[in-house]
């Protein structure tokens, strides 16, 4: 709880920001570029997480990130004072925050969609227009795959879950066959 | 002391008869022994034989004695005195005691009697009772066998009753359990069932399930996406 409402905090002084520069977008986009090689390379956590290297060392290695990166000035400025502040070890839990605080902002929602196999473009346009219409706001499809579904798809919007998989459809199947 | 007079009564007039005999010559009054100085050994002896010496103390055997002394038995009279005084010192001695003793000897024995004389009755009393009972053993154990009897029937009724419900009820258990087996066998049949053809389904479906199949469910689900209401909905 205090990890998440400190990503929270971050997050918001960070939207804050964009909004005020106009540039929530870009800087969602980038921040999530970061936290994803952040995620990705263990050595580069531990190393800006560990205080055994020396602060200015470790300032260094953001400073590189954002240059190869191409981040902008104000998301290596938040990089840098989040570094300062040792809370760096929170980076995954502001971008979730981030990007949370962002699509409210822009009324956009996230929809988790996993299916068996890579979805048909033109069922994914569908599907997504379809979305957009029951929720009334903008859709962005995070897609996943997983075999263990079969055949058919899987939606998940926040809680709610829409199940069409044929797992789903057999295990309900079997349900009924031996309630009878 | 009172009973002891009458034997010295008696005895002293004829110690005071016999004395002057140990005096003179002695003779016997009845025959012709007589033992005198002059008598020989053997009349000497056979005078003394029938004769008694009451109080003369001149009766010691030796070959310096006189012949008419030489065969006297020693003085009665003074006999029978010591044994008055034994008997006086015995009777102040020992008369109480042993009195006590041959009373309390006397009751216990009497008591002892007594108890064995109740004893006596109460068994001849219990020798009578069961003479009785004896005479009346044949109807008691006639009257007991038939009590037995009529019990043993009514208890052979009752077991009889007893085995026919327990059968009934186990009977029904029976039943009841032949049923709930046969229902537990075939639900568990029936999912078996559904499991093999659940996972043959699964198994063909992962096999046989094509691009264009996968697009067809995607599509569908779309399509009830569209629609009012979406299938398989769950938060």
């Amino acid at each position: 709880v205090i990890v998440g409402s400190i990503a929270r905090r971050y997050a918001k002084a960070l939207l804050e920001i964009g909004v005020a520069d106009k540039s929530t977008e870009a800087l969602a986009k980038e921040l999530e570029r970061v936290g994803e090689l952040y995620v990705k390379s263990r050595e580069l956590a531990l190393t800006l997480e560990n205080p055994i290297f020396p602060l200015e060392k470790r300032r260094g290695v953001v400073e590189e990130i954002a240059r190869r990166l191409g981040l902008s000035r104000i998301l290596r400025n938040f990089l840098l004072l989040v570094l300062d502040r040792g809370r760096i070890g929170s980076l995954p839990g502001i971008v979730r925050e981030f990007r949370a605080l962002a699509d409210q902002q822009a009324g956009r929602i996230r929809v988790q969609v996993t299916c068996a196999r890579p979805l048909d473009p033109g069922v994914e346009l569908r599907l997504k227009s379809a979305l957009e219409k029951r929720s009334g706001k903008q859709v962005v499809l995070e897609k996943h795959e997983d075999a263990s579904l079969i055949g058919g798809i899987v939606t998940q919007v926040g809680d709610l879950v829409y199940d069409g998989s044929v797992r789903t459809q057999l295990a309900v199947l079997k349900h009924e066959l031996l309630s009878e | 002391v009172r009973r002891l007079a009458p034997l010295l009564f008696v005895a002293l007039p004829l110690a005071a008869r016999a004395e002057p005999e140990a005096e003179g010559p002695h003779e016997t009054g009845v025959e012709s022994a007589v033992c005198t100085a002059s008598a020989n050994d053997e009349e000497c002896r056979e005078y003394w034989e029938h004769t008694i010496n009451w109080w003369s103390w001149d009766y010691k055997v030796s070959p310096a004695q006189d012949r008419e002394h030489r065969h006297m038995p020693p003085p009665f009279g003074f006999a029978l005195i010591n044994f008055a005084v034994f008997a006086m010192i015995m009777y102040r001695l020992a008369a109480q005691p042993l009195i006590t003793y041959v009373r309390t000897r006397h009751i216990t024995i009497k008591g002892d009697l007594e108890e064995a004389a109740e004893l006596k009755a109460e068994a001849q009393a219990r020798l009578t009772e069961y003479e009785q009972r004896i005479a009346g053993l044949d109807q008691e154990v006639a009257e007991l066998i038939a009590q037995v009897r009529a019990e043993a029937e009514a208890e052979k009724a009752r077991l009889i009753e007893q085995a026919a419900e327990q059968a009934k009820r186990l009977a029904a258990d029976a039943k009841a359990q032949i049923a709930s087996e046969l229902e537990r066998t075939r639900a568990a049949l029936r999912r078996e069932a559904v499991e093999a053809a659940l996972a043959t389904a699964e198994s063909v479906l992962r096999e046989k399930l094509s691009t264009d199949d996968q697009k067809r469910l995607a599509e569908r689900f779309v399509v009830e996406m569209e629609g009012s209401k979406a299938a398989g909905a769950r938060s």
